[in-house]
């Protein structure tokens, strides 16, 4: 078997095809992506054919394509950010009355940071919500392992599983033994039942039977291998789960106390109840490491509480030794333990850095939605109005000197926002921008909403041919699959004539008409549209630069301040980093003396 | 041997990191990384993490605990500087990038702070990548290549 080195994503991938999993469905979403186009680039590696693989148009859409193809016997997974999961939940609540027939597992990946998302929600908590077993892994190595396990589980138990990798172990890297041999699993077909069908009085008994299965998978799991106590320490204990697990034993072996008892908890829902249990009784205190909720802790607490054990339990709840929110490092948790252990541990010194520039991300040079923005920007300058931003790369026209975000929330909401904003205040313009993708994911709706109310909004469609924040993936607008198969590509302003807006279609890096057509725009009411159509400089690599013309730029630094192209540069002069710049000349159209070409 | 390879997004840090990741695969060692993934990669400030030997569990290296840091902008190296052991190695390319944002920042100033610590400093001129290629794409491989040929023989 070779060892190949992995990225946590493509273990959990590897994993998951070795478990034979046959139908793959998922959203993109930092920092889940890399699963399923690894699954994808697998398959195109083996040649293989019977398994299929697709990016849905949103994660509630892929949870209930994976759920159909498991209602057959076959084995399916589902990939998304935990944000992803928001949108998901609705079908995936109901599945865990319904259950599976394939082996499901639905991974969502979790952000403690957060370092790419909106929020830090903790899916094991929502395992609990949704009463759904959940795996938690500490390393790739780890999760290529567990996902397998995961499967087997799922099968078993005819339930959809929770997998919940976070953002480092997604992107960390391990030599990984990945075996070549995938499993096949013959699914028997979908055969008719009325249990396919919800209905209250099913669930009635469907609830009921879910608490009896997850009080007996507390037991069961509590053999479960990775699920784990190690250390001898009769006086100390850690509790704690997922990369925090890695953290831990770093930290541990740098204070030289490897003798610490550490729980390791790889099932945060159903709870191990009897393992930790016996870790409870095997030492005086215990101290709870876990980023995002403090699910382990309060498991632990209910735990001793209800038994009668006394022991000190501290973690981020109630003594607030750890933080509350955000991601964890070594060095912190190294003082924390340090701390509560009673060793001695020198705190190394921060050293004073001098003042460093600030670097926040922003949009690529030649990036048409900067066109885009700029052309909004100058139409509306002096008028009354209100950005509404959504999720993408063009969240970044939020940073200095476009500055044309006013607000972002979840996909697909900066359409309905507008619509509020609109109602509420009627002397303001309120704008609505939103990407090519997330139109398709969850756009459509809120713009049916705005025809439906006759709400009064100017949408701005920035239609860059691809899904840009997480690197490049296809959707229904590009006329290709994940496997890379011809599909018909759907038309954003055939869609948008459909339901009756008339869009003005325009080229953004040509700004002249940009701004024309987004006055004209601002000047009717109703529902107005605008379709910027442009390549990302990432699908279509642009050749050609512009250059500076010396004799005639006066160095004024007007094109640098008015849109930050991250090509240009102002000395006595301005420059043109060749390197990064596409020749896209929104540049050589602001600048006033004519000196760009 | 821990190494930090830092720099700003677009610099190919993530590339590099996996580069010397392979080669260490390849001679037979025990490698994990940790890599910067999603939003900063356009244009923020972006550091990936080599761990090479049989003793690492987390992916991120510990503040002090890098052998060497691989620079790819000197504000950036300034910044990761507490991820460096006393004494460590920093090769550090000398072309500064200003942030984007607006707001002027002097290469020189972060140069001459890492040359007031006591650490190896290897200074890498980017402007010999330019006039080869024409463009800085190449620096990140170039960098590795220097240090590998350093340190590993
Ligand atoms: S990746 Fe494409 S869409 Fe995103 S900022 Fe760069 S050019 Fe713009
Ligand atoms: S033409 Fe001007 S605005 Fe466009 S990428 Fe080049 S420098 Fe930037």
């Amino acid at each position: 078997m070779p060892i190949r080195l992995l990225m946590g994503n493509e273990a959990i991938a590897l994993g998951a095809l070795a478990a034979g999993v046959s139908v793959a469905a998922g959203y993109p979403g930092t920092p889940s992506t890399e699963v399923l186009e690894t699954i994808a680039k697998e398959l195109d590696r083996h040649a293989k054919t019977g398994i299929y693989v697709e990016w849905s148009v949103n994660e509630k859409a892929a949870l209930e394509v994976a759920a159909g193809a498991s209602y057959t016997g076959a084995r399916t997974l589902v990939t998304m950010k935990q944000v992803g999961l928001n949108v998901a939940s609705d079908p995936l609540m109901s599945l865990a009355y319904i259950g599976v027939k394939g082996g499901m597992v639905v991974l969502v990946a979790d952000d403690p940071g957060p370092i790419s998302s909106q929020t830090e929600q903790d899916t094991r908590t929502f395992a609990k919500y949704s009463k759904l077993p959940c795996f938690d892994p500490s390393s790739p190595e780890e999760a290529y392992q567990m996902i397998q396990d995961a499967f087997e589980l799922s099968e078993e138990l005819r339930t959809p599983v929770l997998f919940r990798p976070t953002t480092r172990l997604c992107h960390a890297t391990a030599p990984i033994d990945v075996q070549d041999v995938w499993k096949t699993v013959n699914p028997e077909g979908f055969i008719k039942d009325p249990k396919w069908v919800i209905f209250p009085r099913l669930s009635v008994k469907a609830h009921a039977e879910l608490e009896v299965r997850n009080r007996a998978l507390s037991k069961q799991l509590s053999d479960y291998k990775f699920n784990s106590v190690e250390g001898r320490s009769e006086a100390f204990g850690i509790a704690t789960g997922g990369v925090c697990y890695a953290y831990v034993k770093e930290a541990l072996k740098r204070l030289g106390a490897e003798w610490v008892r550490v729980l390791k908890i790889a099932t945060p829902f159903p709870f191990p109840q009897p393992l930790a249990l016996d870790f409870i009784d095997s030492v005086e205190r215990v101290f709870v490491v876990e980023e995002l909720d403090p699910v382990i802790e309060r498991e632990l607490l209910y735990l001793a509480g209800s038994s009668g054990r006394t022991l000190d339990i501290c973690g981020k709840e109630i003594t607030e030794n750890l933080p509350a929110s955000g991601e964890y490092t070594v060095e912190m948790l190294t003082e924390k333990i340090a701390a509560y252990l009673g060793l001695p541990y020198e705190v190394p010194q921060a050293p004073i850095l001098p003042p460093l520039p600030v670097r926040p991300p922003v949009l690529c040079a030649g990036c048409p939605h900067r066109a885009s923005f700029y052309a909004v920007k100058k139409a509306m300058s002096g008028k009354k109005s209100v950005f509404c931003g959504d999720i993408g790369c063009y969240t970044l026209g939020n940073a200095l000197p476009l500055d044309m975000v006013d607000t972002c929330l979840c996909m697909g909401a900066g359409i309905t926002i507008a619509q509020g904003i609109a109602r509420a205040q009627a002397d303001t313009t309120a704008f609505a921008f939103v990407g090519d993708s997330t139109f398709f994911a969850s756009g459509i709706t809120g713009i049916i909403n705005a025809v439906y109310n006759k709400n009064d909004i100017v949408l701005i469609v920035l239609d860059n041919r691809i899904t840009a924040m997480t690197g490049g993936q296809t959707h229904p607008g590009i006329g290709k699959t994940l496997m890379n198969q011809p599909t018909a590509a759907l038309n954003i302003p055939a869609i948008l004539r459909s339901v009756g807006i008339e869009p003005r279609v325009v080229n953004p890096l040509n700004l002249g008409e940009a701004i024309a057509a987004v006055k004209a725009a601002a000047a009717e009411s109703g529902v107005r549209a605008v379709v910027f159509e442009y390549p990302c400089v990432n699908v279509e690599k642009p050749s050609g630069t512009v250059s500076v013309n010396t004799d005639k730029c006066t160095g004024c630094g007007l094109c640098r301040r008015e849109i930050g192209c991250p090509a240009l540069k102002i000395g006595e002069k301005a420059e043109i980093d060749g390197s990064l710049c596409t020749g896209c000349s929104l540049c050589a159209q602001v600048c006033p003396f004519d000196a760009i070409n | 041997m821990n190494i930090l390879i830092c720099g700003i997004g677009g610099q190919g840090v993530v590339y590099a990191s996996k580069l010397l990741a392979n080669r260490a695969l390849q001679r037979g060692e025990t490698v994990h990384t940790a890599e910067t993934i999603g939003m900063a990669q356009r244009g923020g400030s972006v550091v990936s993490h080599v761990r090479i030997g049989d003793d690492c569990y987390s992916p991120l290296i510990p503040a002090g605990g890098a052998d060497i840091i691989i620079g790819l902008e000197p504000a950036e190296t300034v910044r990761n500087i507490g991820y460096l052991k006393p004494g460590g190695i920093v090769a550090v390319s000398t072309r500064g990038v200003a942030p984007t944002t607006g707001g002027d920042y002097a290469p020189e100033a972060m140069l001459a702070y890492l040359g007031s610590l006591n650490i190896n400093l290897i200074a890498v001129d980017a402007e010999q990548v330019f006039r080869r290629d024409g463009s800085y794409r190449n620096l990140n491989v170039e960098m590795v290549n220097a240090v590998e040929h350093l340190t590993l023989k």
